[in-house]
């Protein structure tokens, strides 16, 4: 069964003008996001997986930044067509953001009740009570023991995974359908990261959004996507579910990803490694932007930019060296 | 070498090492507390092997290398490296055990200096330790960037125009400068993406076979030191909660903190669904901690016992050892 798709990206571009010339960090890429359904968009970094989830709000800085191209759709709508006043209005109320350091990203001088309530009032008129209940409503749904007094806290009063709770009743505090969140984990002991994936996972049980989750971390990915797509400088180069992509990769960058992973190899042994570097997002190499770090590389790639190529159901890679090899295999 | 009556290469021995740091507080600044950041810590490590040291923020690994290398003095306890004791030395009695302990930083760019070029950065080591004549140091450098797998030509280059895996490489020559034999990797790979992450593991394991390197490895990416040590101690407010081989602390652990650390790491694998509940609590903090077990008020096995008396690290058998009398039947 394939959810109807609340947010569709088609073509996204965004470049930004720097000394060393246009840095395409978002080169063409595209996704969708299904209701209820937990997408994870995975790379590494300055490929620009951060700037896409950014410009899909409207929340980066243009100059320098510019969008160069593409639709977002969300709910049919367009976003990027949005005026600000309007596109405020879906930012907190329908989509909200999650992001990696919820240190800097609450205000220090105000208590935790203070800024959840300027949440509430923004969206929705509602009185002092009920927007009262709603917060402690709210802290309790994060798992905030004893809310009532935690309101009256500080942001450095509480550790960073309370802080991270915070943030997502933040996040949660207008019912969004969609909940950007941004290497929420990252920050976090391993503990306190599965509690906060835990959490993530039961408050999507219980109200059924859909989140978009962006993460270098392959095994954070693992446990909680249903979908992924793995980008790399700039372009989107495979897509597919969870199971696709673990188990049959077929882009030699995601099989790359996988197998240096250690916890994969027998000790004694050396890890896989991928040659080389991430290149510089305003001097890309020609053809497919991989080639010179592919194991699999031929002439063709280092001219022709690849095409998405259709391996299995809803499975796609933009490998056609690939395709080719796994049709000779299959056939 | 000297070798210890089991006949271990001992390289390094630390016996009920504590550090506690003063809290202060008010226009006196009394002593409020302690943030007691090691606590009582033993260790043994061979010649040779990969030490790996576990636990989450605030667990007191880095104070614990930090006192090793005597860049923070103990408040108690002895640290013998290969066989003497060098609790306390002053600054200049150190100074000839620098040389063979060194350690590798996590941002390597923070510890190049920015003014001064590959080359004289890795160069000033040699010169610290007094290495032969500029042309016979100059031919060093150039060996040691070739053995962590960098240019020759990169000798006259500035750190800002390297990339963050290549700079790492820098930083490990540059701790391989003096010929060291111990060396601390405090986060090695935490800021690296993973496909770069790999290649310095790769190095790091390549040049502990070529040279004979000991390592401590502190990570807090439970595969990346599963993959990497010999030995792993799993630490908890400054205490070795679990200690043992590898392969034993990762598949037969018994400390009630390591299954909960161990099982929460997310695993590259869709198929490994979660069936347990994470660990509920934060980790306190090691500001004035409860007598008894540290973990007592996270721990699902506590008992009336575990609020009162210390409990020390039981042997379960060789090298395995644990801080609970509750999983050995006690």
């Amino acid at each position: 069964m394939t959810p109807d798709p609340l947010l569709i990206v088609k073509d996204l571009k965004v470049y930004f003008d720097t000394d060393q010339g246009m840095a395409k960090a978002v080169d063409g890429v595209s996704f969708r996001v299904g209701q209820g359904e937990t997408v994870c968009l995975v790379g590494e970094s300055g490929c620009g997986k951060t700037v896409s989830a950014l410009s899909i709000l409207g929340l980066l800085p243009q100059p320098p930044a510019q969008i160069a191209g593409g639709k977002v759709f969300f709910k049919g709508r367009d976003l990027l067509e949005l005026e600000q006043k309007d596109l405020r209005e879906v930012r907190g109320r329908e989509i909200s953001m999650v992001f990696q350091e919820p240190m800097t990203s609450l205000n220090p001088v105000f208590t935790i009740g203070h800024q959840i309530e300027e949440v509430i009032t923004t969206h929705e008129g509602v009185d002092q009570i009920e927007s009262r209940q709603r917060i402690i409503r709210l802290l309790n749904d994060v798992g905030i023991a004893s809310p009532e007094e935690r309101m009256q806290d500080y942001p450095h009063n509480l550790s960073g995974g309370q802080r991270q709770r915070v943030m997502i009743a933040m996040a949660l505090a207008c019912s969004p359908e969609l909940i950007i969140a941004d290497e929420p984990t990252t920050a976090l002991d391993v503990t306190i990261q599965a509690q906060i994936l835990n959490l993530f996972k039961e408050l999507q049980e219980d109200r059924g959004m859909a989140i978009l989750q962006i993460t270098h971390d392959l095994s954070v990915v693992a446990g909680v996507a249903d979908r992924i797509y793995v980008m790399y400088a700039g372009i989107m180069v495979e897509e597919g579910s969870v199971w696709q992509i673990f188990r049959e990769p077929c882009h030699p960058y995601t099989m790359g990803l996988l197998e240096s992973l250690p916890g994969r190899r027998a000790k004694g042994q050396d890890l896989a490694t991928i040659p080389g570097a991430v290149p510089d997002p305003a001097n890309k190499p020609p053809g497919c932007p991989f080639h010179p770090r592919c194991r699999y590389v031929q002439e063709s790639c280092r001219v022709q930019f690849p095409e998405m190529c259709d391996f299995s159901d809803r499975h796609l890679a933009r490998c056609p060296i690939m395709y080719a090899k796994r049709k000779v295999q299959s056939a | 070498m000297k070798e210890d009556s089991s006949g271990n290469n001992v390289i390094l021995k630390v016996q009920g090492l504590k550090k506690y740091f003063p809290v202060r507080r008010g226009v006196l600044q009394r002593v409020i507390g302690w943030i007691m950041a090691v606590d009582g810590v033993d260790l043994e490590l061979s010649g040779g092997k990969t030490l790996g040291l576990v636990g989450e923020s605030g667990c007191g690994k880095s104070t614990l290398a930090r006192l090793i290398l005597k860049l923070v003095e103990p408040d108690a306890g002895n640290i013998f490296f290969r066989g003497e004791e060098i609790t306390g030395l002053s600054r200049v009695e150190m100074k000839p055990y620098r040389r063979f302990m060194q350690i590798i930083f996590q941002d390597p760019f923070g510890s190049l200096n920015p003014r001064m070029t590959v080359g004289q950065s890795i160069e000033e080591g040699l010169r610290a330790v007094g290495v032969g004549s500029l042309e016979q140091r100059r031919r060093r450098v150039v060996e040691l960037l070739e053995m962590v797998g960098i240019p020759a030509l990169a000798a006259q280059r500035y750190p800002h125009e390297f990339s963050g895996g290549q700079r790492q490489r820098i930083g490990i020559a540059r701790a391989l400068s003096v010929d060291p034999e111990l060396i601390i990797c405090d986060e090695p790979v935490s800021a690296l993406d993973v496909s770069i992450q790999a290649q310095i593991l790769n190095l790091l394991r390549s040049l502990q076979e070529g040279l004979g390197l000991t390592y401590i490895f502190i990570a807090h990416d439970l595969h990346v030191v599963e993959y990497v040590s010999d030995n792993v101690a799993i630490m908890y407010l400054g205490h070795i909660m679990e200690y043992g081989p590898a392969e034993v602390v990762y598949s037969q652990h018994l400390h009630p903190y390591s299954s909960a650390l161990l099982e929460a790491a997310p695993v590259p694998d869709p198929s490994a669904k979660r069936s347990w509940t994470p660990l509920a609590g934060d980790v306190p903090s090691p500001f004035n901690p409860p007598p008894g077990c540290k973990f007592q008020n996270r721990c699902p096995l506590v008992e009336d016992r575990c609020r009162k008396g210390e409990i020390t690290l039981y042997e379960v058998n060789g090298a395995h050892r644990v801080r609970c009398w509750k999983v050995l039947g006690r």
